[in-house]
């Protein structure tokens, strides 16, 4: 159960980041080739590290 | 974002130079990989946890659970950084130089300094790193005693200056503009 509660805190906690993140890089002078990198790191490796999350957790469910 | 003027174009745009956010960087991947490490050098593989239970009640998918969340928080702290780094930039334009400095995610300073108000264009590289990789300080002085504008670390420093001394030449003696300064 505990890693369930810590599960929901760390995507309040990404989804919180990633709102400021997008307001900083649309709001402010970035070419199109960087916005579109910086989205596709960032958006890759925190899905595979919350879908590695959900199935533990969902696992433990 | 910058709001260019009638007439006005840009002619370089400055940023530092990755070096200054490489040491950071590899501060980062240390602290996101070291508990996984501290694990594993307890004669626990992290590869073979998965399957297996361990001490203290300790199963591979907690393992698994706990580093994923580590590595994802330090993740998302390093795009913050990057961010921050990024979002540093000196824009040279054919009628004004705009210093913008990200301090943190809800801190920024931005510069407008006309051309006819700069005096004094200072570069310095300094070590064998900056000099190897092309990167140092710049230092743009106005008419009063402070220095408005201060960039680190920025990528090709002799460039900034000899695109800013190419532009002095072609500027009117006689326009007077004020210079901005905003903080948020």
């Amino acid at each position: 159960m505990i890693s369930l509660y810590i599960f929901l805190a760390e995507l309040v906690f990404f989804l919180i980041m990633t709102g400021l993140f997008e307001y900083h890089w649309r709001g402010h002078d970035f070419d199109g080739k960087t916005h579109v990198m910086i989205r596709a790191w960032y958006y890759s490796i925190s899905a595979i590290c919350l879908l590695v999350m959900a199935g533990v957790v969902i696992g433990a469910l | 974002m910058i709001e260019l003027q009638e007439g006005e174009h840009v002619v370089l745009k400055a940023r530092k130079r990755w070096f200054a956010l490489f040491s950071h960087a590899l501060t980062m991947a240390v602290i996101a990989v070291f508990p996984v490490v501290f694990i594993s050098g307890f004669g626990i593989p992290f590869l073979y946890t998965i399957n297996a239970g361990l001490v203290a009640g300790i199963t591979g998918h907690d393992v698994l659970f706990y580093s994923t969340a580590w590595i994802l928080f330090v993740w998302v702290m390093f795009v913050a950084m990057w961010t921050n780094y990024y979002m540093d930039v000196l824009i040279i334009t054919n009628q004004r130089l705009i210093d913008m400095e990200q301090f943190i995610l809800f801190s920024r300073e931005e510069v407008s300094i006309p051309l006819d108000k700069i005096q004094d264009i200072t570069i310095e590289i300094k070590g064998v790193l900056q000099t190897m990789f092309k990167f140092g300080r710049v230092e743009i002085q106005t008419a009063g005693t402070e220095r408005e504008a201060v960039m680190e670390d920025i990528k090709d420093p002799e460039q900034v200056k000899r695109s800013i001394d190419e532009l002095l030449l072609t500027i009117p003696k006689n326009v007077s503009s004020p210079i901005e300064k905003t903080k948020e």
